[in-house]
């Protein structure tokens, strides 16, 4: 549904973007990650059609991004970074002159602004100039804009920025309702927030892709692979280490903190030998207070991937 | 064109709801009211040849005010993105803008009516020369307010682009009395290229197809030329 295919983008002597290359399907969430000036804003700016790519090319629903640039903006719903929005015109007034220049018809305008103020939660306020509004009121007005044409691909630029948690709560659940016959791709600098509602993380650094997966491959990115906690009393003069034997051990560390022995075991992430640790525990004598698994967060794998070099 | 009356309708909307524009009126209405007095008081006589004059000074002084926010406004809030990114071109934007401002330029000029009603009754003006006067009038607003929008489309700085806006406009200006008062082969050239002598027409009564056109295709001019600038924004 998206496609970017080495996509370069210079401004004057910096080079924001240095060869972006990714496809989107269509119904994916893709989370759109990356430090501050990593080039997302410019890859999404390109890819709505306001920037165009000093090389490479870029599609959407098989439409150019350059050649056909209005056809691309018709099959768009995009959410700039930061919401402009005209100050003083009331929110719905504005959604009905968003939807009369992205070309709805009379009726289907009543409709669909109808239709997104009740999706957003813009009901109370439809009346009111939009200066008066809330940061969070504003950003459902953006979000209430991309929305109002009903566009297959829908690309979001941090789109929970400067909300409350309540109110981040309803715009990703309104994502999340999106997926499956939208196309979202969105930003943000919220880990969790991907967690929560992308099936699939880009990850762009110094103007690349530096990781491209689903969700749940992101374990086995991990920094330092998979860990093993175990907690337990020891009887007197156990060794913590003494299970260091059982197969599939690759390092281990061990703390103390009043009389509870805290073993940090390093494993591969299959197979899963938690069982054997278990028996070997229990075996050595250890009571066992907790047994857990942590698998690497999709934090450690955007540190390791973006932090350190500048 | 389709989107041409959307756009130009939201023009109107923030126009009429921002202070700006109500002010720019009243100064105006003030000013050649005052100017309207001095000129019929001091002449004594029901002309409106040397009105026309003033007023085309008071347009001079009020179109940059009128058209300096227009696209500048848009980039420094960032809501030129939501319209570039919308399925309109840029010429749809450049020429909802142009109107937009024309629209409440046109009010300026009707609100002047007033003044060639007070003449009426004072004495028999002739009907010919004010309409040609105001035809010239309005011919001259839409070149003022075409370079206005060029001017805003060239920075996110709305001073800057009213400033750009009157300088420019005044080098026309003074091209044209170059060319009246110089010799040489390029007299004729110079005052041909500023606004004076044309407008000078009108107000003399004659409609010329000569004069019509200068202002038209320059009006068209400086229209093209902001679609250019609107244009090279996405590039930069």
């Amino acid at each position: 549904m998206v496609q970017a295919d080495r996509l370069r983008k210079r401004y004057g002597p910096n080079l924001a973007l240095d060869g972006v290359t990714f496809q989107v399907e269509r119904g994916d969430i893709v989370g759109f990650l990356g430090p501050n000036g990593a080039g997302k804003t410019t890859t999404m700016r390109i890819l709505a059609g306001f920037l165009p790519a000093s090389s490479g090319a870029a599609a959407v629903a098989g439409y150019d991004v350059a050649r056909d640039s209005i056809e691309v903006r018709r099959r768009i719903g995009y959410l700039p970074e930061g919401v402009p929005l005209y100050p003083e015109m009331r929110a719905e007034e504005y959604l009905m002159f968003r939807a009369r220049i992205k070309g709805l018809g009379r009726r289907d305008r009543r409709r669909r602004v109808s239709a997104v103020i009740a999706r957003c939660g813009l009901g109370t306020v439809r009346r009111k100039t939009i200066t008066g509004l809330s940061k969070g009121y504003r950003q459902r007005v953006g979000v209430a804009d991309a929305l109002v044409s009903d566009p297959p691909v829908l690309i979001l630029d941090e789109p929970t920025i400067g909300l409350d948690p309540n109110q981040i709560r309803e715009i990703r659940e309104l994502i999340r309702e999106l997926g499956g016959d939208h196309t979202v791709i969105l930003s943000t600098h919220i880990l969790p927030e991907v967690e929560a509602v992308c099936k699939r993380v880009l990850i762009i650094h110094r103007g690349r892709i530096a990781f491209d997966d689903m969700l749940e491959e992101v374990a086995g990115h991990g920094a330092g692979g998979t860990r093993i906690v175990i907690e337990a009393r020891l009887p007197e003069g156990a060794r913590p280490d003494a299970i260091a034997d059982v197969p599939g051990v690759q390092d281990l560390s061990v703390e103390e903190d009043g009389g509870v022995t805290r073993v940090t075991v390093l494993v591969a992430p299959e197979p899963d030998i938690r069982g054997d640790l278990f028996r070997r525990a229990v075996g050595l004598g250890w009571t066992i207070l907790e047994l857990r698994r942590i698998k690497p967060s999709l934090e450690d794998v955007f540190v390791r991937l973006t932090a350190g070099e500048d | 064109m389709r989107n041409v009356p959307a756009l130009f309708w939201r023009e109107i909307v923030s126009m009429f709801f921002t202070p700006l524009a109500y002010i720019v009126l009243t100064v105006f209405l003030f000013f050649s009211g005052f100017f309207f007095y001095w000129v019929a008081a001091d002449s004594l006589r029901a002309s409106f040849t040397d009105f026309s004059g003033v007023l085309t000074f008071l347009f001079l002084v009020a179109a940059p005010f009128l058209t300096m926010r227009l696209l500048s406004e848009e980039y420094r809030s960032g809501t030129i993105e939501t319209l570039m990114t919308a399925p309109v071109t840029d010429t749809e934007i450049v020429l909802a803008k142009f109107l937009g401002a024309m629209a409440f330029f046109t009010l300026m000029l009707l609100c002047t009516l007033a003044y060639v009603g007070v003449l009426a009754t004072l004495g028999d003006p002739e009907t010919g020369p004010i309409v040609a006067a105001y035809v010239g009038l309005f011919l001259m607003g839409a070149q003022f307010v075409a370079l206005g929008v060029f001017c805003s489309a060239l920075s996110a700085s709305q001073i800057v682009a009213g400033v750009l806006a009157l300088v420019l406009q005044l080098v026309i200006w003074v091209l044209g009395a170059a060319g009246t008062v110089m010799v040489g082969p390029f007299a004729p050239i110079l005052a041909y290229a500023g606004t004076l002598p044309h407008l000078d027409a009108f107000a003399n009564g004659r409609i010329a197809f000569r004069d019509a056109f200068y202002f038209v295709s320059l009006t068209c001019f400086w229209l093209f030329l902001a679609v250019r600038a609107l244009e090279s924004k996405r590039w930069r």
